[in-house]
């Protein structure tokens, strides 16, 4: 009886229309997302991977650079998951500090791209003068190919972690542009803003207490899938030698490291691959997962 | 509709010019002095300067600017800092490589995963979809330098069924045409599959049935027609992707291309190099958007006639 | 005797999906003379489109399945008929208009290339020019000069683009034509011009038609017979003169109350009380009884049969001669 009360208490604290009505939004949202089992595993990877990033000091059997010539290239075994490497470093221990990386790399090259991107987008959405302009030049960005942007940027910085998350972020500044200033424009079209300009609300204000939190799905889903994007460039650019190097456990550079023993010992260039793809594959998953949440139209 | 597709040859002009400029001024940044590094710390100022003239590298960001666009108009890329030899000269053989590998890609990502997408979305839900909707997944999320690796262990290491490297026959095409293509083939895959569900659930599919037109007809004439325009879209940025691409299959299986002459080149510090192999592959690239834009129209009756209707109103 | 042309006899068509079954036709059953035309007339949900598809074998499957009856086309039965023999028919001696012009034409393909179409697959052997111009012609005949046969559907308005989907639809000069509410979508002077089209070329090519819609007028302008549909069933069926001026069932009655009506000038509109039986939830007993003001205790339990009131005036009530 006492819980039968309570539910009843919840649903009208729900139904209150004094409590904010973006929090019921909010857990619609969550509550479709869960019902998608493949993004909820997506998620509880991505989980996983930050966990492993985060308490790397306590997780891994190794310190990353623990050199020890006497153990070197050995085979995948009990002590060593996924074997030792040239210098006879445990290769599990590099993947779980090298997440950290990847993690990172991912996260704040798409906040540059994000940044610039979205700022762009937004000055482009709202003064006509400038539109033309700025997406003309995005146009000339776009007109390289993503990999070969990054890699002029890359070349000209030169390595080093934050070169190659702004090499990454800058490549895909227009694709966020684009996204960012598509999303601004329909809203802008919609009524509910051209209520807020009647009431004479300035364009900054209308631009961040109205337009931003409006475009905001199409651009978390953009977010995720595109963090996917970075960390894929981010790992090929140091794969080709352009991005971090020796001694620093960037999945993409165990690869390239390993690629001189692929004849004898294959491990080395499966297990950091596989790590990215499956922390790829899970913010897929997430974004698919996320789009499909957000838009309830699209779920039939 | 000529008058359209003249228009944006035109207007192809400016984006190559600009583009141009981009990659010049990125790499006018990029660190080391070709003329230091060649002669050594001890050589004298004017010897430095005799060395950059000779190089086509002296004065102001302009001045060479100014000079590298004249010379790309009459087809001139510079010369090649490490081997002193025209880089046109250098990427030519190098490009007939590159183009043959990315073109062999294209055309598999597209037939696949057209093929693939068209059975996925008429057999939804079926295990066929679910296999192939898992494959393609993982397929847009496998990074493509491992993919390649991947190939190298199990087709050359492990079954000894493809030579590793190098460009030839047709045995060393099979992995770097694999390799290249799967994250093409997945996203033309994905887009086909939603675009024909969209469209197979549109009123005139029925309208098509109740004509007494045949299944594969109906799957064909009216649904693929129909799904194709976005499928075309995806095909033009997959293009740009897979010419990028390029450059890491080319250096994993050690292929004599634009690519890995690019990136050889980065490594030598030689930017007139770099810089004709990213115009290069970036003209391209924009050269074969523009094919796509106008098969677009072609595909999208309703763009042409945005187009007509305009035109008409002007005059 | 005689054979009638066509011959619909408890149809049955259900949907279903993993969380239910929608009972969507419930025993349908109305037949049809050579060149005469009869109204399905019923609100939105209660079937008629469903068993206009099912004549076509068109029912979407998954999730529709035919589940009962038959359907004699010519003395055939089309349900027993293979999908290739079906194909025949389609588009040949049947064929369809659907209700929303603006998206039953294929954007991609040029109007004449889609009259086109139809004339090809059931009128084979002609020259390519010869297919051109039976298009141009048909375009002309509802009204549409042949010039713009070779545009796109974008360039027409909604109007024109009926026509066109009608002009596809009689192309093959069918033996019966399915009109799917085809005036439901456009505006009303529109309308009198669609009808109006209909019913010339119907008598000019002798064809049958089933004219579904919820509009009783427009039933009365085009019809010899009409049949009231409700909850997949026929209600009350007879001549139009039956219907409307003998109105027996109560359901009949309670479409014809809604009717907006200048002489009742400020009168309430009466509307049928309560929400159109659900198809996944039907009640027991006469579907309609739980919106019936003189339902019984016999209609909560039983389900009425279609009797014959007068001859060729069927009702499907168990009340109706005591009201």
């Amino acid at each position: 009886m006492a819980k039968k009360e309570t539910k009843q208490e919840k649903v009208k604290k729900m139904n209150d229309p004094t409590k904010k009505v973006r929090f019921r939004f909010l857990r619609e949202i969550i509550h479709r997302y869960c019902k998608n089992r493949l993004a909820v595993a997506g998620f509880i990877i991505l989980i996983l991977f930050a966990l492993a990033a985060i308490f790397a000091d306590y997780v891994a059997p190794y310190w990353y650079d623990d050199q020890d010539i006497s153990r070197r290239l050995m085979n995948p075994c009990w002590e060593f998951p996924c074997g030792t490497d040239q210098f006879g470093r445990c290769v599990l221990s590099r993947l779980i500090y090298g997440s950290r990386i990847s993690i990172e790399v991912g996260f704040v090259a798409v906040g540059i791209s994000l940044l610039a991107g979205g700022i762009l987008g937004m000055i482009s959405a709202y003064y006509n003068k400038l539109d033309n302009i700025i997406m003309r030049i995005m146009d000339l960005f776009q007109a390289i190919p993503n990999t070969l942007l990054a890699i002029t940027i890359a070349a000209t910085l030169g390595s080093g972690m934050m070169n190659l998350m702004i090499a990454v972020g800058i490549s895909n500044v227009p694709r966020y542009a684009r996204v960012v200033r598509a999303e601004v424009l329909r809203v802008k079209e919609s009524e509910f803003i051209e209520a807020a300009t009647s009431i004479g609300a300035s364009s900054w204000r209308i631009m961040i207490r109205h337009i931003l939190p409006n475009s905001l799905s199409p651009i978390i889903v953009q977010v995720t899938l595109g963090i996917a994007g970075a960390i894929i460039s981010a790992s090929a650019l140091s794969f080709l030698g352009f991005g971090l190097s020796a001694p620093i456990p960037e999945w993409g550079a165990m690869l390239s490291d390993g690629r001189q023993f692929i004849r004898t010992q294959w491990y080395l260039c499966v297990f950091p691959g596989l790590c990215i793809m499956i922390l790829v594959y899970a913010l897929n998953i997430m974004g698919d997962g996320l789009r499909d949440a957000l838009d309830p139209r699209l779920k039939k | 509709m000529l008058k359209y597709i003249i228009k944006r040859i035109i207007w192809l002009i400016p984006v190559l010019l600009g583009v141009t400029v981009i990659v010049f001024t990125l790499l006018y940044f990029a660190p080391g002095d070709p003329a230091l590094m060649a002669l050594g710390d001890t050589a004298t100022e004017e010897a430095l300067e005799n060395y950059r003239e000779e190089l086509g590298i002296n004065g102001s960001y302009l001045e060479r600017l100014g000079r590298y666009v004249v010379g790309l108009v009459q087809g001139d890329l510079g010369i090649s800092y490490k081997t002193k030899t025209p880089v046109v000269s250098e990427l030519a053989p190098r490009l007939a490589k590159t183009m043959n590998i990315s073109l062999w890609s294209i055309i598999f990502s597209i037939v696949v995963g057209i093929l693939l997408g068209i059975i996925s979305a008429i057999k939804q839900y079926s295990v066929f979809d679910a296999i192939a909707t898992g494959i393609s997944l993982f397929g847009i999320s496998m990074p493509m330098f491992w993919q390649g690796l991947m190939l190298i262990i199990i087709c050359s290491v492990w079954l000894n069924w493809l030579p590793p490297s190098g460009y030839g026959s047709f045995k060393q095409m099979i992995m770097p045409v694999l390799a290249l293509g799967v994250n093409g083939f997945a996203t033309i895959m994905r887009t086909t599959r939603s675009s024909m569900l969209d469209v197979m659930n549109q009123d005139y599919i029925r309208t098509a049935k109740a004509k007494g037109q045949t299944y594969w007809n109906v799957i064909l004439k009216h649904g693929l027609r129909n799904a194709l325009i976005p499928i075309i879209t995806v095909i033009g940025m997959q293009i740009s992707v897979l010419l990028a691409g390029s450059t890491i299959a080319e250096s994993i299986f050690s292929i004599a291309g634009v690519g890995k002459y690019m990136i050889d080149s980065i490594n030598f510090r030689d930017y007139n190099a770099v810089q004709g192999a990213v115009l290069m592959v970036s003209f391209i690239a924009a050269l074969i958007n523009l094919f796509v834009d106008i098969a677009y129209t072609f595909a999208d009756p309703r763009i042409k006639n945005t187009f007509v209707s305009k035109k008409k109103k002007k005059s | 005797m005689a054979e009638k042309f066509l011959e619909v006899k408890n149809l049955r068509i259900e949907y279903r999906t993993e969380a239910e079954t929608v009972y969507a036709v419930n025993g349908m059953g109305f037949d049809l003379e050579k060149g005469q035309t009869i109204g399905l007339v019923g609100e939105t949900g209660a079937g008629k489109s469903t068993t206009a598809l099912g004549i076509l074998g068109l029912v979407p499957d998954p999730p529709g399945v035919v589940v009962d009856g038959e359907i004699f086309f010519e003395g055939e039965d089309l349900l027993k008929k293979s999908e290739k023999e079906l194909r025949e028919i389609r588009g040949g001696k049947i064929s369809m208009i659907f209700q929303d012009p603006m998206t039953a034409l294929n954007p991609v393909m040029t109007v004449g290339a889609q009259i086109m179409e139809v004339v090809q697959l059931h009128e084979k052997g002609l020259s390519k020019q010869e297919y051109r111009k039976k298009a141009e012609e048909m375009l002309e005949l509802v009204g549409i000069p042949a010039g713009r046969a070779w545009e796109y559907p974008h360039q027409f308005s909604g109007g024109m683009k009926q026509r066109v989907v009608i002009a596809i639809a009689l192309a093959n000069n069918p033996a019966l034509l399915i009109a799917d509410e085809p005036t439901t979508a456009l505006d009303v002077t529109i309308q009198a011009q669609i009808l109006e089209l209909i019913n010339n070329l119907k008598e000019k090519l002798n064809t049958s038609v089933i004219m579904i819609t919820h509009d009783l007028g427009v039933v009365a302008e085009v019809c010899d017979k009409v049949s009231i549909v409700y909850a997949g069933q026929v209600v009350e069926s007879g001549t139009v003169v039956d219907v409307y001026d003998h109105m027996m069932h109560p359901y009949t009655q309670g479409l014809f109350d809604s009717i907006p009506d200048i002489s009742t000038d400020g009168k309430e509109l009466k509307a049928i009380a309560g929400q159109i039986a659900d198809p996944a939830n039907l009640p027991v007993g006469c579907n309609f009884s739980p919106r019936c003001p003189h339902a019984t205790e016999e209609c909560m339990k039983s389900e009425p049969q279609l009797r014959e009131v007068a001859p060729g005036h069927m009702v499907r009530c168990f009340n109706c001669t005591k009201l």
